[in-house]
């Protein structure tokens, strides 16, 4: 008989602060059938409140011209774009161990649509390393959890790999074609012809000079007939693609369909709001990418020597 | 064919395109999107027509009253319109698409670009003001529970031409000239011979003592009136 309370008591400490506080901030909001809905509550971690006043007007920009590219140069910094998961303290300590991490092993900027070619190390490959080439399709994640997608075409048959940008086990990363494309999602690739996502695996890196900028690759793609895997037609409708080669006598018919069928916001691009709550404001970005500037200007001398020995090496 | 349900892969988000400033923290916005229905306007496209139809009154007239609930959405809408505004200029073609969609009456767009954009340059807090006011109901409808009213808020740009809402602050009037010099008068007093030998006599008729301290105190002030003028003339 004593059991039973024991359980009861660990159970009623262990249910969590937030909840009961989330349980008496919803009170405030009309119940029943015909009230007034106030707005889901976030949780408490959602981290856009600015700690101190700002000092500059709202009519000038906070971050300097030099760390404009970074948040395209290192977007797994930032933290996650939903306001629910954002935190603080999460995202302090997770910068801390990617930074621990880069120590160790040289992780370059790539972006989406860059040819690269990981080794991991594998125990049951042979040699213990498997190493693969391929386009950067889909880069995703924020902090410790973010990873990336490459493609290529071996023997005919198409093949994916998902890596952990921080995960121990890959050995290196190497860029063998740093280029930009026009689509920052390249995932239609598996319904094109394979003529766009074939790479040799022994492709040779290509020598680019330092500080140069990106070059973008304006190629539009041709994709099979139908039927495909995934309707491209509704995405495209959504967030535009630049990247597909359009298609006589069936992009009208599609668009229409789309619209008719579902509850759609038709306006989404003018909703200012849902775009500033998935961004994530100035204030909040300078002092990440101060202490990453910082961090480059400490290393930059030591990973250009390293770079040059592997060239030598070859 | 292609299939007709929606099988879309979950997108990466159009995140981090562009560099937006913070919301200053007047605005509230740790809360989801508040549904504003009305009857013809549904959905989430309805919505925004609706959130439309009060900006064009608040550009219009500067200060209107509304549901509050219905205000707590307008007020952030509203300061990222006008910063969209200041960042772009009006020959940038998206924010005139903006504008064009949120202001309903057109002549107001002008007045966005050319009254309040300089307005609001040099500012580092909110444009808007947000008060909170009572739900305007008769006392019938309350005991019996006929209607349930929303909150009504008042929205108000600042720097307004308008008479303000707010009361006139409290400025404390001890710095005045009259105030300074009666605190120096009543020091002198209570220093005085005249006050001490009153006060022995105090005990004996009390209501005489008030009286003649008063009226030496009237005396003492007549006397540093004539001083200033006095100075004055000099």
């Amino acid at each position: 008989m004593v059991l039973p309370r024991v359980i009861k008591l660990i159970h009623s400490y262990n249910v969590p602060l937030y909840c009961q506080l989330r349980s008496a901030s919803r009170s405030w909001i009309y119940k029943g059938g015909k009230g007034i809905d106030k707005g889901k509550g976030f949780s408490f971690t959602y981290t856009s409140t600015p700690d101190d006043k700002r000092q500059i007007p709202l009519s000038q920009k906070l971050i300097p011209e030099e760390l404009e590219s970074m948040r395209l140069k290192y977007p797994e910094f930032l933290p996650s774009t939903k306001p629910e998961h954002r935190n603080k303290i999460k995202t302090v300590l997770e910068h801390n161990d990617m930074l621990q991490r880069r120590n160790n092993i040289d992780i370059p900027e790539f972006y989406v649509g860059s040819i690269l070619a990981v080794t991991v190390s594998d125990p049951n490959a042979a040699g213990k390393i498997s190493r693969f080439l391929g386009i950067c399709i889909f880069r995703e994640g924020t902090g410790l959890n973010s990873c990336f997608t490459l493609r290529n075409i071996v023997d005919r048959e198409g093949i994916e790999i998902r890596y952990d940008l921080y995960n121990p086990t890959i050995r290196s990363i190497e860029v063998i074609k740093l280029e930009k494309r026009l689509d920052q999602d390249l995932r239609y690739l598996r319904d094109a012809e394979p003529q766009y996502s074939t790479f040799p695996l022994d492709m040779e890196p290509e020598l680019r000079k330092e500080g140069a900028p990106v070059p973008v690759n304006p190629i539009k793609v041709k994709m099979l007939p139908l039927p495909w895997s995934i309707d491209w037609f509704k995405i495209r409708y959504q967030h535009q693609t630049y990247g597909i080669e359009k298609m006589r006598g069936v992009w009208e018919y599609y668009y229409k369909r789309s619209v008719h069928n579902r509850h759609h916001n038709e306006y989404e691009q003018f909703d200012l709001m849902k775009e500033y709550r998935s961004h994530i404001p100035e204030d909040a970005q300078l002092p990440i990418w101060n202490k990453l500037s910082d961090y480059e200007k400490s290393t930059s001398e030591i990973k250009k020597k390293a770079r040059r020995a592997k060239m030598i090496k070859r | 064919m292609v299939r007709h349900y929606n099988n879309a892969l979950p997108r990466p988000s159009t995140a981090n395109k562009k560099l937006i400033p913070i919301l200053p923290p007047e605005v509230k916005v740790k809360r989801g999107p508040i549904s504003l229905n009305k009857v013809w306007y549904r959905g989430s496209s309805g919505r925004l027509i609706v959130i439309g139809q009060h900006i064009t009154q608040l550009f219009k007239f500067e200060r209107i009253t509304l549901d509050y609930h219905h205000a707590l959405e307008v007020q952030g809408y509203t300061e990222r319109l006008i910063t969209e505004a200041m960042r772009n200029g009006d020959r940038h073609i998206p924010t005139m698409e903006l504008a064009d969609f949120y202001i309903h009456e057109k002549q107001l767009v002008h007045k966005l670009f050319k009254v309040l954009v300089p307005r609001y340059i040099d500012y580092t807090d909110s444009f808007t003001k947000l008060w909170r006011l009572s739900p305007a109901l008769s006392r019938e409808d309350i005991i019996t529970g006929k209607v349930r009213h929303a909150d009504k808020g008042c929205l108000e740009l600042k720097g307004n031409p308008l008479p303000p809402i707010e009361p006139p602050k409290y400025i404390s009037r001890k710095s005045y000239l009259t105030n300074v010099l009666l605190d120096a008068a009543k020091k002198d007093f209570y220093a005085s011979k005249q006050f001490s030998d009153n006060q022995t006599s105090k005990k004996k008729v009390e209501t005489s003592a008030w009286l003649e301290n008063f009226n030496s105190s009237l005396e003492l002030i007549s006397i540093y009136r004539n001083q200033i003028s006095d100075i004055k003339h000099i």
